[in-house]
């Protein structure tokens, strides 16, 4: 899994987007569009789970609280999360 | 209370055994006399000998709180003394309506300290639901904290909704009531699916709680013992992880967040010191798959819910060692556990991870056509021992159903028939094979299709239904319902949503189909295959999946809180390959249940 961290400068929205897509293929779900929500299109608790598991391992602990991933739960609403979450 | 125990004098079915069986069943149940009994006391009289024994000893961590024995005993104490206060006598029934918290155990200590039982709830159920469940036990009283309590009295019209704060009791220290436990009261009432609709209540004695952690066979529990509270409190893992400690001078260590999270979960376990941990299938497999690190410095794992995948288990040996992974399996009408499979190889020639054998002081059978089976014949499971409930709440023809008396090698006994189908292999484990009925398991919560289907049904725009599983895209099984509407003008996603506003997120379906109409097999059965068929060619159309509305509900491992709480007990159930959730694991074996429910 490519970490958009790398590198001197903040990964930028797309490509923290990028990430979230990627992230959610790799759990088996297909959320090609910055506005495909995780959970209407199959994400569950456990899927959840694991998501935010994988974000904790990239950007580091609290990343993607449940609370935000529940509220908003686009590929832009969780990029925005990550990115609110991990700027120090 | 006592309304649905045992009728007088049940008939007794003699359960005919071949020598083959009968020598496999002594193999299987040989160990459980040999240990020392349980001692014949109530949880009040355990739980007090060990704040005596040990009042310095931590019993209790929540976040950045400990509380030691003398100081959890005397806030039990004064709550107790206010519930006596309110009216709250022995035989009652108490619903503790709470997230995790340390009012939360005060609170069930309480219940127990005036010989009531205590019924944990799920905030997050529907009004109507919770108030059907509060009317099935005659519960009265409702403890909640003290930020919920008006909230809470509008929700339940007509109860004494009584406020439970730290800091209140702790001003007005008062006695315990004058009230001496016995084994034989009831400790708690869990809730399970019920295939008519309505929920089953189930009653569980003291006994069966001293008998589930006393001596325990599957997992060491002792003063030393550190344990998480994990699980929804209403799911009956609770009762092991709270108990488990609290009546052996131990720790018990509350989860500090609503929703569970991999790396949250590592530091608290290593944080504490937790040994012994109750993982549901679901979750278990979620961690060995992305954290496996984080179960490192348990002493025990323990996982049941739902058939385990052999993937994660040789995966979980690779990475635990062969003395760390124990299964268990169990109904919530058996109190938690009834047998155990320490996981230590997994033999080629086994296909799917046996459920093991008795807890202590239990016994297990397996019984087809009236005889019992010898190894490799397929029946039903039947458990026998102090674990055993009295019997469903008000319902006496579904007790004498399921709870029966038999005599199997010239013993008599009481036996909880599970509906579970299994047989003995030639190494003496049992091994599920499935449901004998339309009962099914989805992450970890055990569901009765025909409760989701009843509802379904009763809605003013479904002409038919059919519920049934099928196994999810990252594994397990997901409920799926198709509907036949009554007019053009149905709207799927408005359908499923009344049902979310009517049933616990873990019984609604995460798809739900229109259909024009249900086809039939040639024997005239529901065409569940050509549905599903029909499913997977219209992809992501009709409703799709949700969260359960109300939050992160459905995971049996989610904690307390928005999380879904299903009576579910631990019981296994198929994942991955079962095409149904009655089916088993791996090869299907000829003759298992039909896989869907239908109401015409």
């Amino acid at each position: 899994m490519s970490n958009p961290t790398t590198g001197t400068d903040r990964p930028d929205a797309q490509a923290l987007q990028e990430w979230v897509s990627d992230a959610c293929r790799g759990l088996g779900l297909d959320l090609p569009d910055p506005e495909n929500d995780f959970f209407e299109s199959g994400g569950t608790s456990l899927t959840a789970i694991r998501l935010i598991s994988r974000a904790e391992e990239v950007f580091g602990e609290d990343a993607l609280p449940p609370e935000d991933l529940f509220a908003h739960s686009t590929v832009r609403e969780i990029a925005a999360a990550i990115d609110r979450n991990t700027r120090s | 209370m006592t309304s649905t125990t045992t009728r007088p004098d049940p008939p007794v079915r003699i359960i005919d055994a071949g020598p083959a069986a009968l020598d496999a069943h002594r193999a299987l149940n040989a160990d459980h006399d040999t240990g020392p009994g349980y001692p014949e006391q109530g949880l009040k009289e355990l739980f007090e000998a060990q704040a005596a024994r040990r009042p310095d000893a931590t019993a209790l961590v929540h976040r950045d709180t400990a509380l030691t024995y003398r100081r959890l005993d005397g806030l039990a104490d004064a709550l107790a003394a206010r519930l006596w206060a309110a009216g709250v006598r022995p035989g009652a029934t108490v619903t503790v309506l709470m997230e995790r918290s340390v009012e939360l155990v005060v609170a069930l200590l309480a219940a127990v300290k005036c010989g009531a039982a205590y019924l944990p709830a799920d905030p997050g159920w529907p009004d109507r639901r919770l108030a059907d469940l509060l009317d099935l036990a005659g519960s009265a009283h409702v403890l909640v904290r003290a930020d919920a309590a008006a909230a809470t009295a509008a929700r339940l019209p007509g109860r004494a909704v009584l406020p439970v704060e730290r800091a209140d009791l702790a001003a007005h220290p008062a006695p315990a009531p004058p009230h001496r436990g016995s084994p034989e009261e009831i400790a708690y009432v869990n809730f399970t699916s019920g295939s008519t609709g309505t929920p089953k209540g189930v009653p569980v004695r003291h006994r069966g709680v001293v008998h589930l952690v006393h001596d325990a066979r599957y997992a060491r529990l002792d003063e030393d013992a550190v344990l998480l509270q994990l699980a929804p409190v209403s799911f009956d893992a609770a009762t092991f992880e709270l108990w488990g400690a609290l009546l052996h001078g131990g720790t018990v260590v509350l989860y500090p967040s609503a929703f569970v999270r991999l790396g949250e979960l590592g530091r608290v376990l290593e944080r504490h010191g937790v040994t012994v941990l109750f993982l549901t299938t679901a979750l278990f497999n979620t961690v060995v798959d992305e954290a496996p690190r984080v179960l490192a410095g348990l002493r025990t794992v323990l996982t049941g819910g739902e058939a385990h995948s052999l993937t994660h288990m040789a995966a979980a040996l690779r990475h635990y060692g062969t003395e760390k992974v124990v299964s268990v399996y169990g109904p919530t009408e058996c109190t938690t556990f009834s047998t155990f499979h320490p996981v230590r190889e997994l033999p080629p020639e086994e296909t799917s991870l046996p459920i093991g054998r008795p807890i202590q002081h239990t016994r297990a059978y397996v019984v087809a056509e009236g005889k019992l089976c010898a190894p490799g014949e397929t029946g039903e499971v039947l458990i026998a021992g102090p674990g055993l409930s009295p019997g469903y709440l008000g319902l006496p023809e579904a007790t004498a159903r399921q709870f029966v008396e038999v005599e199997i090698d010239g013993v008599r006994e009481r036996v909880y028939r599970t509906g579970d189908r299994a047989h003995l292999s030639p190494r003496g484990h049992l091994v599920f094979q499935g449901r004998l009925d339309h009962q099914v398991k989805v992450n970890g919560f055990r569901i009765e299709l025909g409760e989701v289907a009843h509802h379904l049904d009763a809605h003013p725009a479904v002409r038919r239904s059919f519920v049934t599983t099928r196994p999810h895209r990252q594994g397990g099984q997901e409920l799926v319902a198709f509907v036949v509407p009554e007019g053009p003008e149905v709207d799927a996603r408005a359908v499923r949503a009344d049902l979310a506003r009517e049933l616990p997120a873990y019984l609604v379906p995460s798809v739900l189909r229109l259909c024009a109409e249900l086809p039939l097999t040639a024997t005239g059965k529901v065409d569940r295959a050509a549905l599903l068929a029909r499913a997977e060619e219209s992809g992501g159309a009709a409703a799709p999946t949700g969260p359960a509305p109300t939050g992160p509900a459905p995971t049996g491992p989610a904690p307390t809180g928005p999380a879904p709480t299903g009576p579910a007990p631990t019981g296994p159930a198929p994942t991955g390959s079962a095409p149904t959730g009655s089916a088993p694991t791996g090869s299907a074996p000829t003759g298992s249940a039909p896989t869907g429910t239908v109401r015409p």
